[in-house]
């Protein structure tokens, strides 16, 4: 039935399925004591009302996010506390469709786009995430909205969406050094430089600058100083240490998925505190640079590993997170080559890692027992069970170039 | 939404009524009043004492920070007691529990002369934290009206944390032994610095019995006059900035204790080598399927590239 129906349809009807989760949501908040809305939400919200009172959103604790966020969550106070919700399902349901657009200008065909897309938009996964209240779409959506115009080759579009990513959320700002060097002559269609040997000092800069990459580093240059620079004018210094600072030193020696949760508790107020800080560190700048340099040229897969090695190898490690490299999955899909069998049994040991690292923590948390080794062991099987599952999604990968000659090329999908 | 208690108060701090003079007067000289009690009877009963002026500074400073220093103190009057019943107990396991506690006035005074209410005064230790916004949301399900006298950083870990003082707002229930009061705190416990080779698995957190206040209106001289060294300043309601003088009963619960699981040093040597064995071994892997990954090129790409 999904495959009769055309892409519009498709996301009306995942739009309705979250609308009527929203209301389920509603009615269970109202008459339970278990919340259906995550607790963000109501972060959001109260942040939302400190700052129709002219105050900082930073005055709610736990508000880590850009003020944009507190502001573009006013209607909640003004006209409906459900505003948000609403907003956050609908750039969930416009990111499926951004996934459909970006397989269908790859040249997949449009029953499996369809199905690609649908993996996302009837997801229970990113369903109740949405619904919930979290508002990881909206850097989803700007994401897949820079993927699209790279690939339409929009170049100023796609570098104003990159940069409002990032300045939402840290983690688009691994793809600035694949989207830099995916601008190279197979995407601007100029040969000029090729042929030249490289003589003097501008011979060498003109090979890596190019009127793409100009347009690049200057339009999302100036849109991130742009949007950091009022919210640092209105806030102040208490905008960036909330927004990116704790992200980017955050230390939490409470237990999380991350496989050096234990190290980091162990260490913490010790001496080995800031080696430990560089050894979990390395790995994932070591492993950004070199997958960025050599698989740009699939830019949406290359991305795809970038914010798995990224949420894998980070020092805190939540479910949340899971969603930043799901979002891309749809996209890479056609340019896997897998049994059904095999990716059964990667989603199956991946929902089972989690599993077995969730049963430790439940005893730790609800049931006071010293399991911290054991959540230590599942952290580590977890981790191991990724680097296995990424390993076999790079052996799986065709690894086409997506641009030559200056135009999109299509996959080819008859192997 | 309701903002967070926090917030409430800032809002309210904003709009202030004007300053009546002669009332304001009043009010600091009574307040200043009742410090210097707590403070000369300490002569007789420091210990005490010090808790008791510890308690009052923290309210009168909580009072003027929520603006409600304008307004005029309302008194109390001080129905006799014999002692109260405090009946604490914990419920659940792990780091979230829920503390409950149960306030019964003697039966001999099944019916109080003058309407009364109640008010605890809980002193949560650094080990552990109360988070007002869940409460905030138990409210509507029976739950007591919390207000926190200083905030509250619910992410710190106990050695980075302060105790910190709760003030809990909960009507009197008419029971068959007389009036009791039963509320739920809704409580967690915080992380701890791990256990060094040779130290205890776990931590032991102590959460002493509560303060039970109590405030009685009515005209004086109705019943027994008060005792002044009995007798503190906090607001009347959780939502008002309204000033009443509250009674100290008699009645201590005992003390509740709590386990808290620690992560253990001896286990540090496994831990670091086993983590960066993974995480080297992880990241050698990955890398060598990506190279491989990127050589996998277009057939026809890779054709037209040669002619």
């Amino acid at each position: 039935m999904i495959l009769t129906m055309n892409i519009l349809r498709l996301c009306l009807l995942a739009l309705g399925a979250r609308l009527v989760l929203i209301a389920y949501g509603e009615w269970q908040d109202r008459t339970m004591l278990v919340k259906y809305t995550d607790v963000d939400y109501y972060v959001f919200s109260d942040a939302a009302q400190y700052v129709t009172n002219g105050q900082s959103p930073y005055n709610r604790a736990t508000y880590r996010y850009t003020p944009l966020l507190a502001w573009m969550l006013t209607p909640n106070i003004y006209i409906s506390p459900v505003f948000g919700k609403l907003l956050f399902v609908l750039s969930d349901v416009i990111a499926g469709y951004l996934m459909h657009q970006i397989l269908l200008l790859r040249g997949v065909d449009a029953k499996t786009s369809k199905m690609c897309a649908s993996v996302w938009l009837f997801n229970p996964l990113p369903m109740g995430v949405s619904s919930r209240g979290n508002a990881e779409a909206l850097t989803i959506m700007l994401v897949l909205g820079t993927l699209y115009f790279v690939m339409t080759k929009c170049t100023n579009t796609a570098a104003f969406l990159y940069a409002t990513a990032v300045h939402f959320r840290i983690y688009p700002a691994t793809y600035a050094l694949p989207l830099f060097l995916l601008m190279d002559e197979d995407y601007t269609g100029c040969t000029c430089n090729r042929k030249q040997a490289t003589k003097t000092m501008s011979d060498f800069i003109g090979i890596f600058v190019n009127p793409s990459r100009v347009q690049l580093v200057f339009t999302s240059a100036m849109t991130f100083v742009l949007l950091t620079g009022l919210c640092f004018v209105m806030y102040g210094q208490e905008f960036v240490e909330e927004t990116y600072l704790y992200h980017l030193t955050r230390r939490d020696i409470r237990h999380n998925f991350s496989v050096y949760f234990y190290m980091l508790y162990l260490t913490s107020e010790s001496e080995w505190s800031i080696v430990m800080g560089i050894v979990t560190f390395l790995p994932q700048v070591v492993l950004l640079v070199a997958v960025s340099c050599w698989l740009y040229r699939d830019l949406p897969f290359c991305c795809f590993v970038q914010t798995f090695l990224f949420v894998t190898f980070n020092k805190v490690c939540t479910s949340q997170y899971f969603l930043w490299y799901l979002s891309l999955l749809p996209v890479i899909l056609p340019t896997l080559k897998m049994k059904i069998q095999d990716a059964v049994t990667m989603a199956t040991l991946w929902f089972l890692g989690q599993a077995l690292w969730l049963l430790p923590a439940y005893y730790l948390e609800f049931q006071g027992q010293n399991t911290f080794l054991y959540i230590w062991a599942a952290g580590i099987l977890f981790f191991a069970i990724n680097v296995w599952i990424l390993i076999k999604l790079l052996n799986a990968h065709v690894h086409e170039p997506m641009f030559s000659k200056g135009k999109l090329v299509k996959l080819n999908m008859n192997d | 939404m309701q903002p967070s208690f926090g917030g409430q108060f800032e809002i309210f701090s904003t709009r202030r009524t004007s300053v009546r003079g002669m009332t304001w007067l009043t009010s600091a000289c009574l307040c200043a009043a009742l410090l210097l009690i707590h403070n000369s009877a300490g002569l007789k009963n420091p210990g005490a004492t010090d808790h008791a002026a510890e308690l009052t500074t923290s309210l009168l400073e909580f009072i003027v920070k929520t603006g409600g220093r304008e307004n005029r103190i309302q008194h109390t009057v001080c129905p006799s007691l014999s002692a109260v019943r405090v009946n604490r107990t914990a419920q659940n396991q792990g780091f979230h529990r829920d503390v409950v506690t149960e306030v019964t006035l003697p039966v001999a005074m099944a019916t109080l002369p003058v309407p009364c209410r109640l008010l605890l005064v809980e002193t949560v230790p650094a080990g552990m934290y109360v988070d007002l916004h869940q409460v905030t949301f138990r409210t509507d399900f029976g739950g007591p009206q919390v207000l926190a006298l200083r905030d509250i950083d619910v992410e710190q870990a106990a050695h980075q944390s302060p105790h910190h003082k709760l003030l809990l707002y909960s009507p009197l229930q008419q029971g068959p032994k007389g009036f009791t009061w039963r509320v739920v705190l809704p409580v967690h416990l915080r992380y701890h610095r791990w256990a060094g080779e040779g130290e205890d698995t776990s931590a032991t957190v102590k959460l002493e019995g509560p303060d039970v206040l109590m405030h009685c209106e009515g005209d004086r001289p109705v019943t027994t006059p008060c005792e002044e060294s009995r007798l503190f300043p906090a607001p009347c309601y959780a939502e008002s900035q309204e000033v009443c003088l509250w009674q100290l009963l008699n009645g201590k619960a005992e003390p509740l204790l709590f386990q808290v699981p620690l992560g253990q040093q001896t286990h540090a040597g496994l831990v670091i080598t086993g983590t960066t064995v993974a995480a080297a071994l992880g990241s050698w892997l990955i890398l060598a399927a990506a190279r491989r990954a990127s050589r996998v090129s277009r057939r026809e790409g890779a054709k037209n590239k040669e002619e």
